[in-house]
């Protein structure tokens, strides 16, 4: 399967990092086709701009930024996504947020129907995977509404194919885990999403 | 405090006005932040992420938007909703201005945090 794997977080020598590593070690383990963004080593601007904003309609067909343009290609080719991250305000940090802004776009992942309904533009995308990590415990995010979690599983799930299969994997209390506990959740990300 | 994060003058900038008029009409003191005109950097740099229990001192950039969340006593937030959330300059705005000591209080060898601001009474969140 084509998995395109999406990484947020601004220290290569983070956690964060590490679960990257494994999350692509297991998918390439079972011969997947990986492709790998990583939003802070590319320089990603996550602002949309005014100018953008006013074109929002069809700006796919021509994007000005040629980032942005890469990105919409490697969309296009996806059957699974995969996002690591970490959970910042119960939220997606907002250098993700802004790649859904920006690269989700009418003509991309959308198309508008009738009465401008939504209706899925990425079909062909069947696995939506979240592997994160949370300073707070899980009760905390959970009463805190998880919005990261809701945007990629209800809204990105929404223009997937309808048959689209969802998988959340979260490592709660980071900062107050041990180190064994960390490598389990490691090993843990990287067989789970390779059983995709 | 009024936090607008609008791209452009488009027909929806029109709501931060009238939310404006709307509070100065009432007598209340308003300071106005808007994101998109102070061209803010939603993205929080690895340096900020390492020293994200550090003091905001640390971010003399920020000083501004530190001393409005402090000084103020209701706070409104004027965006468009984007992908079911926040528009990402929003969400940074969160990320890098709601630090420790200014938002909220990590207290020391403890997981979790407790609120700062003043209305909270200080009750764990």
């Amino acid at each position: 399967m084509k998995c395109l794997v999406v990484f947020a977080h601004p220290d290569q020598d983070s956690f964060g990092a590490a679960l990257r590593d494994s999350v692509c070690a297991g998918l390439e383990e079972r011969n997947h086709d990986v492709t790998l963004i990583d939003l802070y080593a590319d320089g990603f601007d996550p602002v949309m701009d005014a100018d953008t904003h006013r074109r929002y309609l069809e700006v796919a067909s021509d994007h000005p930024d040629p980032l942005v343009a890469r990105y919409i290609d490697l969309l296009r080719e996806a059957e699974a996504l995969v996002f690591v991250y970490p959970t910042w305000w119960a939220g997606l940090p907002a250098i993700l947020k802004g790649w859904l802004d920006r690269v989700f776009l009418p003509g991309v992942a959308f198309r508008l129907g009738r009465h401008n309904k939504v209706r899925p533009n990425l079909r062909q995308v069947r696995r939506l995977i979240v592997v994160t990590t949370t300073g707070s415990p899980r009760y905390q995010t959970f009463l805190l509404t998880n919005a990261g979690k809701r945007t990629i599983m209800r809204t990105v799930r929404l223009v997937c194919s309808r048959r689209c299969r969802t998988t959340y994997l979260a490592l709660d209390r980071l900062d107050s885990r041990t180190a064994l506990e960390r490598t389990d959740f490691l090993h843990e990300a990287r067989i789970k999403v390779a059983t995709i | 405090m009024s936090s607008c994060a609008i791209p452009g003058k488009t027909a929806s900038c029109e709501r931060p006005s009238s939310a404006l008029a709307g509070l100065q009409a009432a007598g209340d003191e308003v300071k106005v932040i808007d994101l998109y005109a102070e061209g803010f950097d939603p993205v929080m740099s690895r340096t900020e992420k390492l020293d994200h229990l550090g003091s905001p001192a640390n971010r003399p950039s920020l000083a501004h938007h530190f001393d409005a969340l402090q000084w103020c006593e209701r706070l409104v937030l004027v965006y468009p909703t984007w992908f079911g959330g926040q528009p990402a300059m929003l969400k940074g705005w969160f990320d890098r201005v709601w630090m420790n000591d200014v938002a909220f209080t990590l207290p020391r060898g403890r997981v979790g945090f407790e609120a700062s601001c003043a209305d909270s009474g200080g009750s764990r969140l």
